[in-house]
């Protein structure tokens, strides 16, 4: 009889210490941990919020060592490892929210610069218009005309490439487009004031 | 009650035993190598922010293959009874894993910086022979087409550049490659019709010789027009006096074929006609003799072969005169100059004053070369 409570005592005191020592892994969090990271990287934050992006693997990497080490633990407790795992989430979430907005700033500019591009184009064409009708001219005017239509193309390239989603090959075409633009539009003026001070000597 | 308190001691004797084992484990119990594990992973992550992966790809893989295995032995040793785990192999491999991210990191920075140098040099390369093709072939009629491929061969350079500023090595160095096979093929192009064009300067070298020859013997002025050049020479007794920059037919590369072909002629021919004030449009002028007995044979001879068309006329009024200076090649075969320079023309050279037009003075090769 005196026995019983003494072997009831160890049992209960061994399967404490073994509940205390088998915390379970936070599998959940890590599931949610690693589908709020997919849908980043969906978002494509490796390419428009790229440091933040290596910034949260790491922070990920980090929560699996902190899994792991507690796994080594004899007394485990995986409750810094779910914080941090919850941290993850978190920190994941603000990275799509960045990188969308990085995508929209970046869009913005590059409609902009579309928008500016196509005006200059208009205004070199307008410029075309008020340039002298002799044969001379028109032939210097040809040329020119060629180097407007060819940037052109690169606005309805760099249109498309927005419509494709491939933001920084629009945004580095766009640029190049728009330099071009405004140096034709620097050369076109110069070669009508050319000509107006020529026909003004005749 | 013997047997029962021989029963208790058998049970608290195997209840110390198995304390002392399981104290002797827990105080043999041996770490994981957390810290070093830490580094390496702080190592890679660093290594990854550099974009090692394209700058050092060899040791950032191997790092990250080798971390993944320390990760890996490390789960091993931790699904094994505590006492018997060894976590000696997981340190040994997240050392050397932290070794080779800092080795990628240093190599990311070394190549980085040797892979901007390298773009910014190719790009400075195709940027100079863009300007030489633009500089070589500044008077040469470049065809439409031609022209779009230059102008996308600039615009794919600025592209280059614009994706350098970003850090994006591999688009600039896809459109630097872009650039360059554009103006390798203009190049080549036009070298060989150019090759074409002066397979005769052997036979403008001659014409060349003769009239400076002439110019000296019979001392007397003498012009020489290089078309390619688009320079005009005026040797007084063989000297060179003046060189002055022309104008031409917009199809100048050539020898003229018939009328209308816009084409200056190409050959020895001589003032036959002096104008000024109401005798020409264009404020003075010098007219030449073509077609001369040889320009009128070559015509007959290409209307007989079928060459030109029996239709076709052969040009005439092919004169030296002013209103030039505008920067393009406008007139429709004649040899147009400033007024100034006209001047300069109309007051030394009189009527018989020998006119040689050439494709060039100078051979191809040097051309090339410059």
């Amino acid at each position: 009889m005196k026995r019983k409570p003494f072997i009831g005592l160890t049992f209960a005191l061994t399967a404490a210490l073994f509940l205390t020592g088998c915390d379970k892994v936070p599998q959940v969090e890590i599931d949610a941990a690693n589908a709020a990271i997919d849908e980043v990287k969906m978002a494509e934050a490796e390419v428009y919020a790229y440091d933040s992006f290596v910034m949260l693997n790491d922070s990920m990497s980090k929560a699996m060592i902190l899994i792991e080490n507690e796994k080594s633990e004899f007394f485990k407790n995986f409750d810094q490892a779910k914080e941090h795992l919850l941290g993850v989430v978190q920190f994941a979430q603000e990275v799509k929210q960045k990188t969308g907005e990085n995508k929209e700033r970046l869009k913005m500019e590059i409609q902009t610069a579309i928008g500016e591009t196509t005006s200059l184009i208009e205004s070199c064409n307008q410029l075309m218009t008020e340039a002298p009708k002799g044969k001379e001219g028109t032939m210097a005017l040809t040329a020119i005309k060629n180097e407007i239509m060819a940037v052109d193309v690169s606005v309805n390239e760099a249109n498309a490439l927005l419509m494709g989603g491939q933001l920084l090959p629009a945004k580095e075409k766009i640029s190049a487009a728009m330099e071009k633009a405004n140096s034709i539009k620097a050369e076109l003026t110069d070669v009508i004031t050319k000509y107006q001070s020529k026909s003004k000597r005749k | 009650m013997g047997i029962k308190i021989r029963k208790k001691l058998v049970f608290f004797v195997l209840l110390l035993i198995g304390a002392i084992l399981f104290l002797a484990g827990y105080l043999g119990y041996e770490a994981p190598p957390f810290e070093n594990i830490n580094k390496a992973r702080e190592q890679i992550s660093i290594a990854e922010s550099l974009k090692a992966q394209e700058y050092a790809p060899a040791p950032y893989a191997e790092a990250l293959m080798i971390y993944d295995s320390a990760m890996r032995e490390w789960k091993r040793q931790n699904n094994r009874f505590f006492v018997s785990r060894n976590y000696s192999l997981v340190k040994t491999l997240v050392e050397k894993s932290e070794m080779l991210a800092c080795s990628a990191i240093d190599q990311t920075a070394i190549n980085k910086k040797a892979g901007k140098d390298n773009l910014e040099v190719k790009i400075r390369n195709i940027k100079k022979r863009i300007g030489q093709f633009e500089q070589t072939y500044k008077h040469y009629p470049v065809s439409k087409n031609d022209l779009k491929k230059l102008i996308k061969a600039r615009l794919f350079l600025e592209e280059a550049v614009m994706a350098l500023k970003n850090n994006r090595h591999g688009s600039s160095g896809r459109l630097i490659r872009q650039s360059d096979s554009l103006i390798v093929l203009l190049n080549k192009q036009y070298t060989n019709l150019l090759k074409e064009y002066f397979k005769l300067f052997t036979f403008w070298s001659g014409h060349v010789k003769e009239t400076i020859k002439y110019s000296e013997k019979n001392e007397t002025y003498a012009i020489i027009i290089d078309k390619f050049a688009h320079n005009c020479y005026l040797y007084e007794n063989g000297r060179l006096v003046e060189t002055l920059s022309v104008e031409l037919g917009q199809n100048w590369p050539g020898d003229k074929k018939i009328a209308g072909d816009k084409t200056t002629p190409e050959g020895a021919y001589k003032i036959i006609g002096r104008k000024s004030g109401e005798a020409t449009k264009y404020y003075k002028a010098l007219l030449i003799n073509y077609p001369n007995e040889q320009d009128i044979a070559l015509f007959k001879k290409n209307q007989k072969n079928g060459t030109i068309s029996k239709k076709a006329k052969i040009g005439s009024l092919i004169e030296i005169h002013g209103h030039g200076g505008k920067g393009v090649d406008w007139t429709d075969g004649c040899i147009a100059l400033t007024d100034t320079d006209m001047d300069v023309l109309y007051r030394k050279c009189m009527v018989g004053t020998p006119v040689t037009i050439v494709g060039s003075i100078k051979p191809l090769e040097e051309i090339l070369k410059n």
